[in-house]
């Protein structure tokens, strides 16, 4: 599905030159949900941004179905850290967007809209304008959004829901799962929430900074829904707390346990 | 005994009345006391704003009659007066060609025509010079060139190029609505939150597509902004056209009436710029802005 071949990347700040991400490879699976933890500047909001084509890598190469990404597009979907709706259109709009950009029939776009929107729970809010809607209704929408795209088999959710309260965080983590549960699809997740990453992957890859490079990568193999307070559950969690402060530090080099673990 | 009640009374007096409400408060009691609250403050804004207009007529009507200026300065009921007699069509020491009408309805279609080239122009310009640097690094130093010339310097040439016509009080027109149009919608673009072109670049919106269902809505609450600033200068700019280059219009009574020295029909001519401009505004861009940014409940940041 995606597959990254010794990808660098690097941007310039206010001190110079940047190393973002250093020699990447990676692979990820169709119908895998992947998320990717990390502290701030072990770059993998870059990559998720190299991955959409927002961004273009310093040099490697990023295949997505086997061809190289050529820019952003309807065949991935995306969620950005804020719901970034169009305030001038209703939420029906928003869903129909990028069906009404891809010359979709009016008719079959509304339809499918509509679709996506009951799936999601948010049928009877569709005539509403963003504003009129509750945080946690705006980043559902934004969600409903991306899973609508009719070619996209790819979706690249970036920090989603990491400025909701705890509590509809959980809820919309179920929301997410449920519909990916009925309608799979490649999820690339970037979080910097350990339990969310426990909660909703089926791999996590935890990232190393400066510069931004794989760590290690965990298998969840938990049954859904998970039990957040069940052992197994918090084992992974500190285990993967552990790894996280002690990749932290760039002068440790080594790996608190095996580079593939499995829970 | 006598204390207690008196602070009692004072007491009493110092609540504020509110609309009473009785027994347990729902929210339909809670949605009447707002309906109420906000009709109160309605009437008592119109209350003060005639205070504030009887204020300045008394203030005019006095200085008119204790200086005995009614030839230079009649007074307003005198003007008052003759604005219902031009609206009624009373032909009494009318100077001035065909009826008023006629005059407000040609400088109401120039100061439309320049308006809408000029919003034609700047708002396409705007938006692409505010989202394409390239483009900015070209034209925006040509555009700020000619900013600083206002509109009335243009007049000459104007009726040199165009002679005494439509076309000339037009272009001067036309020159003054562009910049703030322009500027606006420009400023307005450049500022969109680049999530959002982001946002329509990932799902499948390119080049035209995203200037048309992304730049332009997003742009919008600058544009309305451009637009109250822009329609204002053009009715300025009519007048002042239309007293140096036309025949007829609203700007050429005020300088006829000048030549005949009626003070009192040059006010008047004035009030119906004001009343005209004043509905312009509220049809135009009022209109627009109740379909757009007030109904997605934006504004400009």
């Amino acid at each position: 599905m995606i597959r990254a071949v010794h990808v660098e990347h690097y941007y310039e700040g206010q001190n110079g030159w940047i190393h973002a991400l250093s020699d990447l490879n990676l692979e990820i699976p169709a119908n895998e949900f992947l998320c990717v933890i990390g502290p701030s500047g072990c770059g993998k909001s870059t990559f998720l941004k190299i991955v959409a084509g927002l961004v273009r890598q310093s040099s490697g190469e990023v295949l997505l179905h086997g061809a190289p990404i050529a820019g952003p597009g309807p065949d991935r979907g995306i969620v950005f850290q804020e719901p970034a709706l169009f305030a001038w259109r209703t939420v029906l709009g928003n869903v129909e967007f990028g069906l009404q950009m891809q010359k979709m029939s009016k008719a079959e776009a509304r339809h499918r809209a509509e679709r996506i929107l009951e799936i999601v729970g948010l049928g009877h809010v569709m005539n509403l304008y963003p504003y009129q809607l509750s945080g946690g209704m705006r980043h559902r929408v934004a969600v409903a959004r991306a899973w609508a795209l009719p070619k996209a088999d790819l979706l690249l959710m970036d920090e989603p829901f990491s400025a909701i309260d705890a509590i509809n965080r959980m809820t919309l983590q179920d929301y997410l799962i449920d519909t990916w549960s009925r309608e799979k699809r490649t999820v690339l997740y970037v979080t910097h929430d350990i339990d969310e990453a426990v909660y909703l992957a089926d791999r996590i890859l935890l990232m190393r900074p400066s510069p931004g490079r794989i760590g290690r990568f965990f298998e969840v193999k938990m049954p859904r829904p998970r039990d957040r307070n069940s052992a197994q559950f918090s084992e992974l969690k500190a285990l993967i707390t552990l790894e996280m402060h002690r990749t932290a530090d760039p002068s440790e080099d080594t790996l608190a346990g095996p580079p593939e673990f499995t829970a | 005994m006598t204390t207690e009640s008196t602070t009692n009374l004072q007491v009493r007096a110092a609540i504020p009345r509110t609309v009473a409400i009785k027994g347990s408060r729902t929210t339909e009691d809670f949605l009447a006391y707002e309906r109420a609250k906000k009709r109160k403050a309605a009437i008592r804004r119109v209350f003060r704003g005639a205070v504030g207009i009887c204020g300045l007529l008394v203030l005019w009507h006095i200085m008119s009659v204790a200086y005995d200026l009614q030839l230079i300065l009649p007074t307003p009921f005198a003007v008052l007066r003759r604005v219902f007699g031009m609206l009624t069509l009373d032909t009494s020491r009318w100077l001035y060609g065909p009826n008023v009408y006629v005059h407000l309805a040609l400088s109401f279609q120039r100061a439309m025509i320049g308006f809408g080239l000029a919003a034609a122009l700047a708002i396409p310009l705007g938006l692409l010079i505010g989202r394409i640097p390239t483009l900015r690094e070209y034209l925006a130093p040509v555009i700020t060139a000619f900013y600083p010339v206002p509109g009335i310097a243009w007049i000459p040439l104007a009726i040199l190029w165009f002679g005494l016509s439509d076309k000339a009080v037009i272009f001067v027109v036309f020159m003054t609505a562009f910049f703030p149009l322009y500027f606006s919608t420009e400023a307005g673009a450049r500022q969109i939150n680049p999530l959002l072109i982001d946002a329509g670049r990932c799902f499948g919106a390119q080049r035209l597509k995203l200037f048309y269902h992304v730049v332009l809505p997003a742009t919008v609450p600058y544009i309305t902004t451009g637009m109250r600033i822009g329609l204002g200068g053009a009715w300025r700019m009519i007048v002042a056209g239309e007293m140096l280059a036309s025949a007829e219009g609203i700007g050429y009574m005020l300088m006829e009436a000048r030549f005949n020295f009626r003070a009192v029909d040059l006010m008047t001519a004035m009030i119906l710029i004001s009343i005209i401009g004043y509905l312009t505004e509220l049809l135009i861009v009022r209109l627009i802005e109740k379909r757009t940014t007030e109904k997605w409940e934006v504004k400009t940041s």
